[in-house]
Formats: C-alpha cells, sequence, structure tokens
C-alpha cells in the first residue's frame, strides 16, 4: 500500500470555454487529500462535485492551476499519467455500467493489466480485491450482467481496487442501492480505510454518511463555501441550508427538540443525541 | 472522438432563420444541393457562398462552431480530393513516379472540395436551426403523399427524429464510459490499429448495453402513454406558413433560378 498525498492548488476548470455552452466547473480549488483520512464532498446538484472528482484522477485537466501528486505536477509533459490513475483509483457513479468482460474476474483484471502487471500477478490482486468487496469465489467466473445491482457495483469497485490505489475517490457509491446494499459499500469502505490505511473520498447526498468522514468539503456553484472537520462544517446550519444542503440526522433532531422546549447540549451524532435523551429520561 | 459531436446537432438561437417553418428549410436544403450539382463555374460557386454566407449571418449560428462540426469528415475529403488531384488526366503539371499531377486534377480536386464542404456546412444549418421535433413533423408533412403509395412515412420521420435526439444522449454516455475505463488505466489513443480496435471493446460492450436499455426504456414510455400511429393523431403545434415562410419560398426559386440561368448564359457566352 502506498502513502500518497493528492494536493490541488488554485484549480479551476470551465467546460466548453467560449462558447454558449460555457460552464463554470470548478473555480480556485485549493485543496490537500492523503491516504488513511477520510473526506466527504458535498454540495447541491450542479455544484461541481463530480468535474472535482475527475480532476483528482487527470481526466480533466485544469484550465488553471496545478494538481501534484506527492509534489509533482502531473499535467507536466513528462509525467505518467499512469501512475497518478494507479495512485487515485476513482469509482464513478454507478460504476456498473462500465462493466464489459464476460467473467467477473477478467473485468477486474482490466485495470491491473492496463497498468503492465503480469497475467498472475492481475490474478492476484483481482481474486484480493474481489474478496475485499466480498464476493464469493464462485461468482468469479460468472457473466458480470447476470449479477445483482449492488453485486455488480460491488465488482465495479473491486475493478479499481485491484489497481491498488493509494486514495479512493467515489461519485455517489451508494446511489440507487438498497438499505443493504448500501450499508455493504459504508461498511467496506470503513474496512479499507482501517486495514488498508486507503484514503477515502467521498461524494455524499446523505449527511449521516458525510458526517463519518475527517473532512467535511461543501461545495457551491463550483466554489468550495465550507471546509473542515464534521463538527465545524455541520454547525453551519444556516449556511448550509442556504446551499440547498441538510445536516445529520441528529443535529436535526436536537433542533426540533430544542425549539419545542427541552433542554439539550449539542449532539452530532446519534450516539450522543440517545445518551442525552436518556440522561433527561432518567431524571 | 466521439465526444462533442456537433454535427447535425440543434445551435439554439433567436433568428429569422430558426423561427422558419421546417418544411422551408427543407425544401431550402433539397434547392442548395441541387444547386451545387448543377453549378459548376467558378463565377457561379462565388455566388453560391455570398448566398450561403448571407443565410449564416441571419441565422446566428456562429461560423467557427459550423466548422469546428466538420472535423469529423476531414478524412473523407481529404481522401476524395487526393484521389481527384491523382486520377485525373489532361495538363501535367508534375509527375513523379507512377503519379502526375495535372491541372484538371487541380481544379477538379478544388471544385469537389467545395462542393463537399457547402453540402455537409449546408445540410447542418438545417439541423443547426430546427429543432429534432419540428424537423420530424417538417418531414412528415413534406414527405405525407407518399402515404398514398404505402411508403411508411410518419415511421421513418419518427425514427430519425428519435435517432437525431439521441445523439447527444449516447455520445455523452460515451464520454463517461469512457473516462471510466481511462480511471480504469485504459487508453483509446495508443498502439497499432489492430490494438486500437480491440481496445475499443471496453467502450462499445457498455454503450450498446446502454443503447438497448434506453431503447427498451423509450419504447415502454411511448406504450405507456399509448403511442400509436392511427390516422387520427393530431399536433400540439400545427405547422402553419407565415408570411416570412412564403418570401422564404420565393428567395429560394429566384436563387435557384439564378444559379441556373447563369449556367447557360455562361455556356452560352463560351465561359465555362
Ligand atoms: N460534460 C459536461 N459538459 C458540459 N457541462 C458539464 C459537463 N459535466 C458537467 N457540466 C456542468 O458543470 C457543472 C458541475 O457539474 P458536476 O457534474 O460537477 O456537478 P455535481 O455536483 O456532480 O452534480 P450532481 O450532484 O447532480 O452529480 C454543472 O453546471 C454541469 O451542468
Ligand atoms: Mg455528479
Amino acid at each position: 500500500m502506498k502513502t500518497i498525498k493528492l494536493v490541488l492548488e488554485n484549480v479551476s476548470y470551465v467546460y466548453n470555454p467560449g462558447t454558449i455552452y460555457e460552464t463554470v466547473g470548478i473555480t480556485d480549488a485549493d485543496l490537500s487529500f492523503e491516504s488513511e483520512k477520510s473526506y466527504a464532498v458535498i454540495g447541491h446538484t450542479g455544484s461541481g462535485k463530480s468535474t472535482l472528482l475527475q480532476l483528482m484522477n487527470g481526466l480533466l485537466s485544469p484550465a488553471k492551476g496545478r494538481v501534484l501528486l506527492d509534489g509533482e505536477d502531473v499535467h507536466a509533459k513528462k509525467y505518467k499519467i499512469k501512475k497518478l490513475r494507479s495512485s487515485v483509483g476513482l469509482v464513478f457513479q454507478y460504476p456498473e455500467y462500465q462493466l464489459f468482460e464476460e467473467t467477473v474476474i477478467k473485468d477486474v483484471c482490466f485495470g491491473p493489466k492496463n497498468l503492465g502487471y503480469t497475467p498472475e500477478e492481475c490474478l492476484e490482486l483481482a481474486k484480493e480485491a474481489l474478496r475485499l468487496v466480498g464476493i464469493e469465489e464462485d461468482k468469479f467466473d460468472q457473466n458480470p450482467f447476470n449479477l445483482s445491482g449492488g453485486q455488480k457495483r460491488r465488482v465495479a469497485i473491486a475493478g479499481v481496487l485491484a489497481m491498488n490505489p493509494g486514495i479512493l475517490v467515489l461519485d455517489e457509491p451508494a446511489a440507487g442501492l438498497d438499505p443493504e446494499g448500501k450499508e455493504q459499500i459504508l461498511s467496506l469502505l470503513k474496512t479499507l480505510r482501517e486495514t488498508k490505511k486507503m484514503g477515502i473520498v467521498m461524494v455524499s447526498h446523505n449527511m449521516d454518511d458525510a458526517s463519518g468522514a475527517d473532512e467535511v468539503i461543501v461545495l457551491d456553484k463550483g466554489s468550495i463555501a465550507l471546509k473542515g472537520s464534521a463538527r465545524e462544517v455541520f454547525k453551519e446550519y444556516e449556511r448550509l441550508a442556504g446551499l440547498g444542503l441538510d445536516v445529520p440526522f441528529a443535529m436535526r433532531m436536537t433542533r426540533l427538540l430544542r425549539s419545542r422546549g427541552i433542554d439539550l447540549p449539542d449532539c452530532f451524532d446519534n450516539e450522543e443525541l440517545s445518551k442525552a435523551l436518556l440522561k433527561i429520561y432518567k431524571r | 472522438m466521439i465526444r462533442n459531436i456537433t454535427l447535425g446537432q440543434y445551435y439554439p438561437a433567436k433568428s429569422r432563420i430558426h423561427a422558419l417553418d421546417p418544411r422551408v428549410k427543407l425544401f431550402a436544403t433539397f434547392i442548395f444541393l441541387i444547386s451545387l450539382f448543377v453549378n459548376d463555374s467558378f463565377t457561379g460557386y462565388i455566388f453560391i457562398i455570398a448566398c450561403f454566407g448571407m443565410v449564416i449571418r441571419v441565422s446566428r449560428v456562429p461560423l467557427g462552431y459550423m466548422i469546428r462540426g466538420l472535423k469529423g469528415i476531414i478524412f473523407i475529403m481529404c481522401f476524395s480530393v487526393i484521389i481527384n488531384i491523382f486520377i485525373t488526366e489532361g495538363q501535367v503539371l508534375l509527375s513523379f513516379w507512377i503519379f502526375k499531377i495535372t491541372l484538371e486534377g487541380l481544379i477538379r480536386a478544388a471544385y469537389f472540395a467545395i462542393r463537399l464542404i457547402l453540402l455537409i456546412l449546408g445540410s447542418s444549418l438545417m439541423t443547426y436551426t430546427t429543432t429534432p421535433n419540428s424537423l420530424t413533423d417538417g418531414l412528415e408533412k413534406s414527405l405525407g403523399f407518399l402515404t398514398y403509395l404505402r411508403v411508411p412515412v410518419h415511421d421513418f420521420a419518427t425514427m430519425i427524429g428519435i435517432a437525431l435526439r439521441f445523439i447527444p444522449v449516447l455520445s455523452e454516455e460515451a464520454d463517461r464510459i469512457i473516462k471510466a475505463q481511462e480511471a480504469r488505466g485504459a487508453d483509446f489513443t495508443q498502439g497499432n490499429l489492430m490494438k486500437r480496435v480491440k481496445g475499443m471493446i471496453p467502450l462499445i460492450i457498455p454503450l450498446l448495453i446502454s443503447a438497448f436499455r434506453r431503447a427498451e426504456d423509450l419504447a415502454l414510455a411511448l406504450d405507456a402513454r399509448c403511442y400509436n400511429k392511427e390516422k387520427w393523431r393530431t399536433k400540439l403545434h400545427p405547422l402553419k406558413y407565415s408570411r416570412a415562410d412564403v418570401a422564404a419560398y420565393i428567395l429560394l426559386l429566384l436563387y435557384l433560378g439564378t444559379v441556373i440561368a447563369s449556367k447557360y448564359a455562361f455556356e452560352y457566352m463560351g465561359f465555362v
């Protein structure tokens, strides 16, 4: 496992510059991401979350600013972009639509193969990745199109994990899954972080999921509106509401109960809220 | 690449050309094509280009945008121009090995290129200024007489409309899949031809699957809304000619008349 650091220095991106279709993607983003940490990117629809993720992986080149991987400019002429691709793994929204091989294992091998691993190494990496995402051995030789939606999604994530990235970037990884499938993905991300020391960057529309991250980045119309620890960011209730965003359930509940006259301390998550309520109940 | 296809797409703007009835624009395209094939003189081309240039101006579609749409056909164009240069017999200007370049060949190639460019720009101007929906309506109405010959005009028109409508959807989808595979280290730009063709599989299979899925969804959606093609289908916005449309028809006929007349006049006067 590589420990890496990815820095976005004053990065801006505009779609279709100079035409009537010109749209702001990202403006002046100054961000830094490291292995072993988790980040949540939140923002209203169209705020530039997906654009930001694509900039991190070199799929889009910034119009302004630099993207640095361990201090190296990834858009410099001599830089081998595959180095970035193997260090920062990007899982797109609905990644199951990128599956194309006849068998699950072959599909997962695609990434490592492109990075130049030998067939044996590819197989090893693919098996390891599939085990991590919880796909059983008997599914390895099945056609990926015959799996369930949640399984397909996990196979697709394994396809990126097999490249052994130091930071894993995911665009709404739980979108469109049932609660169980969602839970599986989220616990997978937790495992990756704890046992593999992988950095996790996740776009999410669910504030409760986002609140589990070490750092929360709030985007608004392509600019970074807020940035900081989850506790700091979610304190700004009014500000977030103005951006069309919510706060985690426990914080919302705390506010509601307080407005009904119940004296509660600041509660950040369900755990804290239930403890505070229990205390009042016992009194 | 497949990304950013502008050819054949609608360009939203407010102009007199955009406001014209789609039947007029179809007719105009037809007239324009005829004029290109009738004309064979240099002076004629100047006249045609001048007229076409004015129409582009009025349409408010930026010329640069239109020319960018030509990119996709550069290869075909160069190919046919080169063939034309080499196969035409005549006064030899330059020769090497088994090739010789003739004056006539150069002239013919130049004419050919101009014709091809105008042909494509002309028909793309129609799609730039007409939404797929109104284009479909226009086609159906203009070719309506073929229904009597048992030609399923409505079906064809609807098919063309849907195809045009889905070009941007599928090109966006292709863009997404290309990016997703590039994120997995795929490289669609390197290697020899064989390798590149094979390298397209990770793009083509997901794209085909998604196209089929969309087609199925669309069919279901049409069915769920009780879509059918019975005779009594009416339109929300029936096509109606305005004064501007009539004026456009007159201008078009004048234009075609001028091109044909000048051709015979020049021939009569003895210079082509
Ligand atoms: N390929 C593209 N071409 C042109 N404009 C684009 C493209 N992709 C995104 N945009 C525009 O850039 C802006 C930011 O888009 P982006 O996809 O990054 O938003 P997002 O935060 O991911 O939204 P969502 O939550 O809906 O996924 C939007 O205004 C969008 O319309
Ligand atoms: Mg997005």
